[in-house]
């Protein structure tokens, strides 16, 4: 994969210039320009979104400014009145600021979360955010079932208040909001969250725990050792906790909770408080209290060390999102955890979320790809008026580039290999994309 | 021809010593060979490889980078154990046929796209084990020195020649006749895909469908 000074040196060197007529600057900002054509023209390059339900904004903001200053998604819950000139809580403040009669007004919240604790009725759109690069969408979906695509103007002919009716979600629209925003219909006020960090915002993932049963498995063959051992965690508490700390490093607890408060270095020694019969009791095996000691015969310990490495499961999928930056390679440590289910999950295209440097790679594309835009560069740089205009060089790296954008096209649709095209009738009609066909004899579905 | 002889040719299309060109150097006509063979696989679907992945419970999708680093595009997935073919289908007509693909699970009967570098089967495997061969189109390998010979027939490897003029005219900015040479390098692509395709077969019916 050739990093961009590596393509922009193959550009001056067509150009035979080393930085005077076209600058290195002036290069670099047409490689971010092609780079990003060819991911928002050809729709190639598609990543799942999962958002949470209501959904989440970590800024709340009241006038439009105040967007400069936000890093991150943000939402707008205020109402503007008086020529866009104040900004209301509620909608009978604009009746009253202009000397009319109120009427009695919804709720508002000024994060959709709070929906969750005054349900419905509530006065804002539902909104949903997507990331910066987002660019358009394919699909989206309600715990992963597909949400069919209706314009506002359609659900306007319901002649009702669509945007706060609570039930299902069926429909997804682009709705009224800012740029990457969408909205659903009907809502859902539930409170969902499928993961949630605890104990800090920073550092490595440490342990999983929830509904779902999570085991660490070792993927090196070295087992590493402990440095120390204890047998409960109030031994431990106290001796690392204190300070200075009297452990240092990872230690290891050798004892079992028993359920009468004891500790007990066996197995069965549990089982036996725990009201087993003695017929049923495991056999016990040898304790070490150091890894070591798997030499002599003690069991092995496993120590999941590190930061995650890999996530599976029989029963799903785990995939690993690089979010927001566009970037391909999935590098460090886990940020942020989705799950499609009870979530609004959204398949869309992307563009790159930040201008590549000299020293980076357009790792979105196949990196033979890459030429491309370099044709691109150079179908700008030839076609720029000024000194070294050459627009016969230019019209022909600009048929180059289209040569590209067809191609990444038809990459972006990777079964195109695969399938039997025929012609369509003329007169077919594109609609809505049918829903599933119940058969006559299906039962009668009550809503 | 190997990479010597197919740079040496080059440099004499471009009227350039080939022991010690003036315009150009070797890492460059190198550069325009191994572009050659890209353009080519890529318009012609000259280069066909084969792999094997494993069916794991619970896994949808596949990233193909994480497949080959070579992979263009798959046009066959088998399943070997159930021997067939998977159908191709897209996420509209997923949907269509079932709203809870994504839980169903199964042996698989279609695969779909998702991104250039992502496809799918459904349903999904409910236990791992058996195996998918994936065969898809490639990019050429690197040409590893001047010994190394391109993966494409002999009767392409002109085009490769073609090629590297037409880019020494453009360094030159002979636009006129860069053009004139570049027109007979997309000339070769029909000839060079039909001999990659059905006329690869020495005897075939072939039958005019209705239009």
């Amino acid at each position: 994969m050739g990093k961009v000074y590596e393509e922009l040196n193959k550009v001056q060197s067509v150009l035979h210039d080393g930085g005077k007529i076209w600058t290195r600057d002036e290069l670099v900002d047409w490689f971010n320009d092609g780079y990003r054509r060819l991911l928002g023209q050809t729709h190639a390059v598609k990543r799942l979104v999962c958002m949470d339900v209501p959904p989440r904004f970590p800024v709340t903001m009241t006038y439009q400014w105040e967007t400069r200053y936000a890093y991150g998604s943000n939402y707008t819950p205020f109402f503007s009145i008086l020529n866009n000139d104040r900004k209301a809580t509620y909608q009978w403040e604009a009746e009253q600021a202009e000397g009319e009669t109120t009427t009695n007004s919804l709720s508002l919240v000024t994060h959709p979360w709070e929906r969750s604790f005054v349900g419905v009725d509530v006065d804002q759109h539902y909104q949903f955010v997507l990331p910066r690069n987002s660019e358009k969408i394919k699909r989206v979906a309600w715990d992963d079932e597909r949400l069919s695509p209706i314009t506002v103007r359609e659900l306007d002919e319901t002649r009702d208040n669509w945007f706060n009716r609570d039930g299902e979600p069926n429909w997804w629209t682009t709705g009224t909001g800012k740029n990457r925003t969408i909205e659903v219909f009907e809502i859902e006020s539930t409170y969902n969250q499928a993961y949630k960090f605890q104990n800090g915002l920073f550092g490595l993932t440490r342990n999983m725990s929830g509904s779902r049963t999570y085991s660490t498995v070792e993927v090196t063959t070295k087992h590493p050792s402990n440095f120390y051992a204890f047998t409960s965690t109030s031994d431990i508490d106290y001796f690392t906790n204190r300070t200075p700390s009297y452990y240092q490093g990872h230690g290891w607890r050798f004892t079992q909770d028993v359920s009468n408060g004891y500790h007990g270095t066996q197995v069965w020694e549990k089982e036996m408080q725990d009201g087993t019969d003695s017929a049923d009791l495991s056999t016990g095996a040898t304790v070490g209290t150091y890894g070591w000691e798997v030499n002599f015969g003690a069991q092995t310990v496993n120590f999941g060390l590190g930061p995650v490495r890999e996530l599976s499961s029989t029963a799903r999928q785990y995939l690993p999102v690089a979010e927001h930056t566009g970037e391909y390679f999935v590098n460090g440590t886990i940020r942020d955890m989705k799950s499609t289910a009870s979530s609004i999950s959204v398949i869309e295209s992307i563009v790159p979320g930040f201008n590549l440097g000299e020293g980076d790679l357009p790792d979105l594309v196949p990196a033979q790809m890459v030429k491309y835009i370099r044709y691109y560069v150079l179908m700008m740089a030839f076609g720029r008026t000024g000194e070294g205009y050459n627009p016969s060089m230019a019209e022909h790296y600009d048929f180059r580039w289209n040569r590209g954008l067809q191609f990444m096209e038809r990459l972006a649709n990777l079964t195109s290999r695969d399938r039997e095209y025929q012609r369509t009738h003329p007169s077919a009609v594109r609609g809505r994309p049918p829903r599933v066909q119940l058969p006559s004899t299906y039962p009668r579905v009550l809503f | 021809m190997n990479r010597q002889e197919i740079r040496d040719r080059i440099l004499r299309g471009l009227n350039e010593s080939t022991s010690s060109p003036s315009l150009f150097t070797t890492a460059q006509v190198d550069a325009y060979i191994e572009d050659a063979q890209e353009i080519l696989s890529e318009e012609v679907a000259a280069i066909k490889r084969e792999l094997i992945v494993t069916k794991r419970s619970g896994t949808t999708y596949y990233n193909t980078r994480g497949l080959a680093t070579d992979m263009m595009v798959p046009y066959r997935i088998w399943d070997v154990n159930n021997e067939r073919k998977l159908e191709a289908k897209t996420l509209f007509e997923l949907d269509s046929h079932n709203e809870r693909w994504v839980d169903t699970t199964g042996d698989p009967w279609w695969w779909f796209p998702l991104s250039w570098d992502v496809f799918g089967i459904y349903p999904r495997p409910a236990t791992g084990g058996g195996t998918l061969r994936i065969g898809y189109l490639a990019w050429p390998r690197t040409l590893l020195d001047d010994s190394d010979e391109p993966e494409f027939q002999n009767s392409d490897h002109d085009g490769l020649v073609l090629y590297g003029v037409y880019e020494g005219l453009l360094k030159q900015w002979d636009i006129a006749r860069a053009t004139q040479i570049f027109v007979k390098f997309v000339e070769s692509w029909g000839d060079s895909s039909a001999r990659h395709g059905a006329r690869a077969m020495e005897r075939r019916l072939m039958t005019r469908t209705n239009g």
